[in-house]
């Protein structure tokens, strides 16, 4: 009979906590979105010992990622990731949620409009670095891509004064979370400045 | 871009330097500074920053007097180079003929990380440098050696460096020292021409205040002179009293 392929989900380390580098909540200010189809997939390279670590992530030809940024003291607030059970497999929900603090036909032509309907991917920093830099830049939206879920302009909103908020959702990614590091932070904050360039 | 349309476009800008630079303008000075200094334009979040960018990138292009030059090869955006035991990464900004090479030296299958833009003969280009350069990862002990002698000869660099530096040093104090004597010598030697030249005068005086007495003492040496007939003890004693 012949062998049937299976995987292994065993624990391969223990869950234990980080006194001398403890971890810190939240996300830095600065962040990079992709249009999901500017991504060349097959120039993607991920890390051989460890496949949710991205090593490369490049751009089509002549395709250029934008920067995100969003002020204030806790940026991308209500950003997370969130187990969805299935019948054979469970998989992982990811939302991100963006402010567009700025408003008028340019702003709904160039990002309002193509957030609305199109697919992307979202590129943020934690501030929690981890031991070696390699926590520091965590992709949403590789896997199955980032689509707008919910997008206002609330005229009285006092948290956008009258910006647009939006909320993506890649839903059903098989990864828990997917990381960006090569090399060091300083050459991955080098090849993501490459992206926006 | 070309230099003198990147130069027309700063000066079309400069109409804006105070007021505030508009979006797209900021693109294209995000876009400029990229180019030429391989960074984003740092803390974007402020006012300043873009005024302090354009200043920078106008006084490298003045400097320069041309744009940078681009690698035949280019990069996919976002994919950068790290070589192993380097700390230098490369992208588009700061990639050459050479890095380029030499990455795809160590595997074809890199080739996918640049775009079509480069050179048709680049498998050549890289047997070329196979055969005339070692890979980094071939031989990383020899590599290792050579880099530890090179921190040698760079360390005793730096010590020669120091020493010279202490020796332009020393003779700094020594060319003051020189100079301030030969000052001090000018000013001997003029006063030692000044006390001859006095002298001179003084002795020129003295001379002068002398001269009728010896005509007087001629005239009576003469006169003695004719007189044969008197004694030579007296004449002696005559001329003597004259000369007191």
């Amino acid at each position: 009979m012949a062998t049937t392929q299976s995987c292994d989900f065993k624990l391969a380390a223990d869950l234990s906590a980080d006194c001398a580098n403890a971890s810190v909540g939240g996300m830095k200010n600065h962040g990079v979105i992709i249009n999901f189809d500017d991504i060349d997939f097959d120039a993607l390279v991920r890390d051989e010992s460890n496949r949710f670590l991205i090593k490369t992530l490049a751009l089509k030809t002549g395709k250029k990622a934008h920067r995100v940024y969003v002020p204030g003291k806790t940026p991308f607030t209500g950003t997370n990731t969130a187990l969805a059970t299935g019948n054979y497999r469970n998989k992982f929900n990811r939302t991100v949620n963006l402010v567009i603090l700025d408003n008028g036909p340019e702003v709904v032509r160039d990002i309002i409009n193509p957030l609305a309907n199109g697919k992307f991917v979202v590129v943020l920093e934690n501030k929690f670095a981890g031991k070696d830099g390699k926590n520091s830049f965590q992709i949403y939206g590789l896997e199955q891509g980032l689509s707008a879920t919910a997008l206002g302009d609330d005229k009285y909103s006092e948290d956008t004064d009258g910006g647009w908020s939006a909320t993506m959702e890649e839903t059903g990614a098989p990864s828990p979370a997917l990381y960006l590091f090569n090399d060091s932070a300083a050459t991955t904050r080098t090849a993501l400045e490459s992206l926006v360039s | 871009m070309d230099y003198d349309r990147v130069i027309e476009r700063l000066i079309e800008m400069k109409g804006r330097y105070d007021i505030g630079f508009s979006s797209i303008d900021r693109s294209f000075l995000d876009s400029l500074h990229y180019d030429l200094f391989g960074t984003a334009i740092t803390n974007t979040g402020c006012s300043d920053c873009y005024r302090d960018a354009y200043m920078e990138i106008s006084i490298r292009l003045k400097k320069d007097k041309k744009m940078p030059e681009k690698s035949k090869f280019e990069l996919k955006p976002g994919a950068v180079i790290v070589f192993f035991g380097e700390s230098k990464a490369y992208t588009n900004a700061n990639l050459t003929d050479e890095v380029a090479v030499r990455f795809l030296s160590l595997n074809h299958e890199n080739r996918r990380l640049f775009t079509e833009e480069i050179p048709s003969n680049w498998e050549e280009m890289v047997s070329e440098y196979k055969k005339y350069c070692s890979n980094d990862n071939a031989d990383s002990e020899a590599i290792s050696n050579e880099r530890s002698e090179v921190a040698e000869k760079d360390a005793r660099i730096a010590e020669l460096e120091v020493a010279l530096a202490e020796m332009e040093v020393a003779k700094c104090a020594a060319e003051v020292e020189r100079d301030n004597l030969r000052s001090e010598l000018a000013e001997a030697n003029k006063s030692l021409e000044s006390a001859l030249s006095e002298n001179e005068s003084l002795k020129s005086s003295a001379a002068s205040a002398t001269k009728p007495t010896r005509s007087k003492r001629a005239k009576t040496e003469n006169t003695e002179t004719t007189e044969s007939s008197s004694p030579a003890g007296e004449s002696t004693e005559q001329t003597l009293d004259l000369g007191e």
